[in-house]
């Protein structure tokens, strides 16, 4: 098996997967940073000094190439650092699209970077994409899209039928496994799910929101679980995120990753666009999953995030809607805090 | 003891250090602009905040007032009283590890749409915008635009700039791509003054950037030459008259401080006035130099008789000279407007992958500069400059045979900054250069003709 690390949201993964290679979205390591600290300071944020320290390291050196969306200048630091010292992952590839997804101008350009970069993976993979084989991966992804907006839909219906833990963890691991064989383990999962009675509701229903890039650290949805609280919808990378947006069937195949991409739906903060914020997005998710509260996660030094937040806190709090912001950090975070706080949360919510 | 504590240099050492004077021109000419952007409503001429190194070309054919955010922010800060502006940005939730500079912005955006900016004296006031006129070859620069549009009602338009990643393979069709954007720009302007775009007017705003242009890299070879006849903090001091990306660079005005500054180099070569009498040590500067800590790099240099020569941001700071062969014979081509200032715009340094980065901001820029040393200065809360800084400094050691070092601090944010370890560090530094200098290897090296 090629197996290409994606590092950056966004990577068109069927393109990969259609010539033959397994795309596997990097997850952040539980590696001390320490090569890495030599080549990124610590203002970068600790998922890409992830990446880069475990690059370094040589962890990475089983892969059979890299592709990198340069979706902000962190992703951008890596990119450039792995490109040098990491020479055993021969083919690093990165490529742009532009940020401004509402534009009239963005789509012709995606279409040309796209093209662009099909080529490239062609080339390393040793031969074309047919048209075909992009359709079959489209339509594999979107099953496993499908699958996965089945098991939300069933958390939302079934609060705590699933942990905050489980729904992040599986979503995770279909960043890693095949899609081929991962299809049959969710399906089987939904199964269970299904045969499973509701629990009784011991906490709020709640949402999680943001950590680009990387799951949020593993305390925090265990923390949720054990106070009760039920993570009935979220708004990250290691969930909705990566199964909101269907890939559309488009006869040229290119053409339907082009406006997954232009029209994605989540909101992403990396991203602009003219229709919706961050915070129209959230309350659309509160409204239609029930919850009590939001619960924003910001990697730190997440850079997009911290723009995006403000606006997106402030939009909830005029709506009534308790939110609280955690910002998580590699080094040195506090467990006992991170749980004091969810924990007054929760029971200010559940006070209301 | 005195007020600056223990390494304070006396007022003897600091007489070793002779600044030029033209910068000196240059808070007067500020000032002077800024009141006319404070009047410009008035006279019935919008207002655009410019970000990064936007063409603002555009904005001054249209007769637009416009002023680099940033400019504001540097004002404010030398005065001291960027505190309370900051903290409005954190109070309204924007994190202290967000980019210093885009801080200030969007507290003074919220202060100034509260209309509370009273502990600000009047000329250091910069009016609401009309029109926020940025690029993305920094990341979050469309972030903080969009959030200080979205604060003060104004228009935002974000050149989506590409990452020059290949450049061989994408330089046509990115280029191609800018050109279709600031052709959307031009219209926006149109729209927004309600008046045809002055196409005239555009072309000798690109005879004046081709000028000056021209006189700065005539500066730059100028000082090429030991000791060295200007430092950074003079460099420093013209860039808020010559800095792209608003309505002052596009002015005659730029081109006679310009010509005033390169005068004055040629007057000191003459005399043999020197930035650092007794100058034992050159040291390149790669990545801005906090303003606020100016008098701290006087001091390093006056104490130690070490000139920071310039600072490596070649291209920024050279207008069109590294698409020299896009549009020859320097990069700005008056006829094709629109196709100079696209070029302009991706080239910029934030845009370039990390081997173009090397080349051109420390290779091409410190050749003939006679750099013993470079100071890798990371800004913390500044990624596009803090990128890659490690392996350039690793690069630099490795490829030039130059001594490094890297010391971190921040562009703006004092906070992350420490008076106690620049000096200390940097002192060592220069201490270990001079060692390094004076070994026999070098001596035998400087005595054998090449």
């Amino acid at each position: 098996m090629r197996v290409v690390g994606c590092v950056g949201l966004h990577v068109p993964e069927e393109l990969l997967h259609a010539a033959g290679l397994h795309p596997a979205l990097l997850p952040e390591s539980e590696d001390p940073i320490t090569v890495g600290a030599d080549r990124l300071q610590v203002g970068f944020c600790g998922y890409i000094r992830s990446v880069v320290d475990v690059g370094l390291k040589h962890k990475l050196d089983f892969l059979d190439g890299m592709v990198m969306h340069d979706v902000c200048m962190h992703v951008r630091a890596a990119h450039g650092i792995l490109e040098r010292n990491s020479p055993q992952v021969r083919w690093q590839e990165c490529f742009w699209f532009p940020p401004d997804l509402h534009k009239p101008r963005t789509r012709a350009f995606v279409v040309k970077e796209m093209a662009d970069l099909k080529h490239r993976v062609e080339l390393h993979a040793g031969g074309p994409i047919a048209d075909g084989a992009l359709h079959n991966s489209i339509r594999l992804y979107n099953r496993f899209r499908g699958l996965l907006q089945r098991l939300d839909g069933l958390r939302r219906s079934k609060p705590g039928v699933l942990s905050a833990s489980q729904f992040i963890d599986l979503v995770q691991a279909g960043m890693l496994i095949p899609k081929e064989e991962y299809c049959g383990l969710l399906a089987r999962v939904i199964g269970e799910v299904e045969a499973t009675p509701s629990p009784p509701l011991r906490g709020p229903r709640l949402v999680l929101s943001g950590h680009l890039c990387g799951a949020p650290p593993a305390e925090i949805a265990r923390v949720l679980d054990e106070l009760g609280a039920a993570v009935v919808a979220d708004d990250l990378w290691t969930g909705s995120w990566y199964f909101a947006t269907e890939v559309p069937e488009r006869d040229d195949p290119l053409e339907g990753l082009v406006d997954a991409y232009v029209h994605m739906t989540p909101v992403c903060p990396t991203r602009h666009r003219d229709d919706r914020d961050l915070g129209d997005h959230l309350l659309e998710i509160v409204r239609r999953s029930d919850a009590s509260g939001v619960v924003f996660l910001i990697m730190k030094f997440c850079e997009p995030h911290y723009y995006a937040y403000p606006a997106a806190s402030k939009k909830l709090r005029d709506a009534g809607i308790p939110e609280m912001l955690l910002e998580t950090e590699r080094e040195s975070a506090s467990k006992g805090q991170v749980e004091t706080r969810l924990q007054a949360f929760v029971e200010a919510i559940q006070g209301t | 003891m005195t007020e600056k504590g223990e390494n304070a240099i006396d007022e003897e050492q600091r007489k070793a250090f002779n600044p030029m004077r033209t910068p000196g021109r240059v808070g007067k000419i500020m000032d002077d602009y800024f009141e006319e952007l404070r009047g410009a409503r008035a006279n019935g001429r919008l207002v655009a905040w410019t970000f990064q190194g936007v063409p603002a070309e555009l904005l001054e054919a249209m007769d637009i007032a416009s002023i680099q955010a940033v400019k504001n922010n540097g004002r404010i800060n030398n005065a001291g009283l960027a505190a309370p502006i900051i903290q409005e940005a954190e109070a309204a939730g924007y994190s202290e590890n967000i980019c210093s500079l885009a801080r200030a912005n969007i507290g003074y955006a919220l202060l100034l749409d509260r209309g509370k900016l009273d502990h600000l004296p009047e000329r250091l006031l910069m009016p609401k915008p009309d029109l926020l006129f940025t690029m993305n070859d920094c990341s979050i620069l469309g972030n903080w635009a969009y959030e200080v549009g979205r604060i003060t009602g104004a228009e935002v338009y974000n050149i989506q700039t590409p990452y020059m990643y290949d450049k061989e393979r994408r330089f046509e069709y990115c280029l191609s791509y800018v050109e279709d954007q600031l052709g959307d720009v031009v219209r926006l302007l149109e729209r927004l003054t309600g008046r045809p775009f002055n196409w005239e007017k555009l072309r000798d705003i690109l005879l004046i950037i081709k000028r000056s242009s021209q006189i700065k890299r005539e500066i730059h070879e100028l000082c090429k030459r030991s000791p060295s006849v200007r430092s950074l903090v003079d460099s420093m001091g013209i860039l808020g008259v010559t800095w792209r990306a608003d309505a002052l660079h596009c002015r005659p005005e730029a081109v006679r401080v310009l010509e005033d500054f390169k005068r004055e180099i040629e007057e000191r070569i003459e005399r043999g006035v020197v930035s650092v009498p007794g100058e034992e040590v050159r040291l390149g500067w790669i990545a801005q130099m906090p303003w606020y800590a100016k008098d701290d790099v006087t001091d390093l240099m006056a104490k130690n008789r070490t000139t920071i020569v310039g600072c490596g941001m070649y291209g920024a700071y050279f207008p069109g000279w590294k698409i020299r062969d896009v549009l020859p014979p320097d990069g700005i081509d008056p006829e094709q407007p629109i196709k100079t200032l696209a070029a302009l715009t991706i080239s910029h340094p934030f845009g370039d992958p990390m081997e173009d980065r090397f080349q051109e901001t420390i290779v091409d820029w410190q050749e003939g500069l006679q750099c013993d040393g470079l100071v890798f200065a990371s800004p913390r809360t500044c990624r596009p400059f803090a990128c890659w800084m490690p392996d350039l400094k690793e690069r630099a050691e490795q490829e030039l045979g130059m001594p490094c070092i890297l010391i971190e601090d921040d562009h703006s944010d004092k906070s992350f900054y420490s008076k106690a370890q620049f000096d200390t560090r940097l002192e060592a530094f220069v201490e270990s250069v001079k060692a390094r200098k004076e070994s026999p290897k070098a001596r035998e090296k400087k005595a054998t003709p090449t």
